[in-house]
């Protein structure tokens, strides 16, 4: 299974898109950026899935989100 | 002997505080650290709690999870809306039942140049007060600010005819729920309400230390306080999105917990349930009082309350009363109870004592006060 990591802006942003991602049959873990990038310290939410359906996901749910991070962006 | 102390003054802060609330503050105390900040455990487990708890109160008052602030109180809650909303100035309306939380910054900001007000006036008639409300718009006028329902005398205000005026007009408008949070089925959506505020340690049980604001986001609440929220740290500037960019520094954990163990409270009894069981014991200590001369209560017939009953005996000053009413036992405010405006409508001058029970409060121990507060108007 693919995995797809999207950086996110806050906790409470990656908890929301967790649970959007849960609703729409995609499981995820939110973990902390290996390190702090560009933007700080944050949290990426490691997904089980492809990056075009999780994309698709949060375009319909208006998630907003960092980038994606280790893989290539849809 | 232990004297029986019975609280009445919940409409300050509900206590007794229910068994579940005291149970997930303990555990929260023994399980719990830094919300947002690290990967650990600890960290990770407190912040998927506090994450529960905030989606609980956005769902119980129809919010967005993200648009939902944890804040200190609901003083600072409504701080943050006004002192933020009329940054840029304008005119601001209030009613004349306002807690000095929204008295007070108003009159700040107007003292400091930057705004104008109108107070005014709640009838017990909704469509006057409305009328009144309407005729005070100007042009310019950036916020309407009311109290739900007024924490002296009980009174529910036309909030959601209000909140649809205001939206009418490009209005925000600004809700005090402090004494109607977990009594009056409040939605931020359906009563089209801009920013409410609340406490989180009255009708939703929580702990003192806790409230809440929720936003739809169309009138955008510039911070109050920088500081680290956990999120987007390199940025030497506070985060442009809900709710990190109102909450800085260490949240209160701790009270997020409680709070969430209180909204599932209120829920196992229903909001509905609540208001019924509390409105009724404020009926029968009116009702009781009702042959008593000597007593004077405020309220009107013709008005719509929350569970909220103010009185005081003629000739007696209030104080005294309060505090006799303390030597047997019964726990009840006295004063002008941060409404000095309130006051000043009734006429009270030297405040009012003021009945509010919760939903521990027992009809026995209502009746006992009743009797009491006889005996002593009597005497």
């Amino acid at each position: 299974m693919p995995e797809c990591k999207a950086v996110m802006q806050s906790y409470t942003q990656a908890a929301h898109a967790r649970r959007v991602l849960q609703r729409s049959g995609l499981d995820s873990e939110i973990r902390r950026t290996p390190s702090p990038g560009s933007d700080g310290c944050g949290y990426l939410l490691a997904i089980q899935g492809d990056c075009r359906i999780v994309s698709n996901v949060f375009a319909k749910e208006n998630i907003p989100f960092r980038r994606y991070q280790g893989c290539a962006s849809p | 002997m232990t004297q029986n102390i019975i609280n009445f003054d919940n409409a300050a802060t509900t206590y007794p505080k229910p068994l579940e609330v005291r149970r997930a503050v303990a555990e929260a105390v023994a399980k719990y650290g830094n919300a947002g900040r690290g990967g650990h455990p600890i960290a990770t487990r407190m912040s998927e709690m506090v994450y529960s708890s905030r989606e609980r109160v956005a769902k119980f008052f129809d919010a967005k999870t993200e648009n939902t602030v944890f804040t200190l109180n609901c003083t600072h809650a409504l701080n943050l809306a006004i002192q933020r909303i009329l940054k840029q100035g304008g005119h601001a309306i209030i009613s004349d039942l306002e807690h000095n939380a929204v008295y007070r910054p108003i009159v700040a900001l107007e003292k400091a140049g930057r705004i104008s007000y109108t107070i005014a006036e709640v009838s017990n008639d909704d469509n006057v007060t409305l009328a009144h409300f309407r005729n005070a718009i100007r042009p310019n006028t950036r916020a309407m600010i009311c109290t739900v329902a007024s924490n002296v005398t009980g009174q529910i205000l036309p909030y959601r005819e209000l909140a649809r005026l205001a939206k009418s007009r490009g209005i925000c408008l600004i809700a005090d729920g402090a004494q109607g949070a977990g009594i009056l089925p409040l939605s931020l959506e359906r009563d089209g309400i801009s920013i409410f505020c609340t406490a989180g340690h009255k009708g939703l049980y929580g702990i003192t230390g806790t409230g809440v604001l929720l936003t739809d986001g169309v009138f955008p609440i510039q911070p109050l306080m920088q500081d680290g929220t956990g999120s987007m740290s390199r940025s030497p500037v506070q985060p442009d999105f809900l709710p990190d960019r109102l909450e800085s520094g260490t949240l209160n954990v701790i009270g997020a917990a409680s709070l969430k163990a209180g909204i599932d409270f209120v829920e196992r009894r229903s909001v509905e349930g609540l208001y019924w069981q509390e409105s009724r014991l404020c009926q029968l200590f009116c009702q009781a009082l009702a042959d008593t001369a000597e007593v004077i209560i405020y309220r009107d017939p013709k008005v719509a309350y929350v569970p909220i009953v103010s009185f005081r005996v003629r000739g007696k000053l209030p104080e005294e009363t309060a505090a006799f009413l303390g030597t047997q036992g019964f726990c009840l405010r006295v004063g002008l109870h941060c409404a000095p405006l309130a006051h000043e409508k009734l006429g009270t001058r030297d405040g009012t004592i003021r009945f509010a029970p919760s939903a521990f409060s027992r009809e026995a121990d209502t009746m006992r006060l009743v009797q009491t507060i006889k005996n002593y108007a009597k005497n």
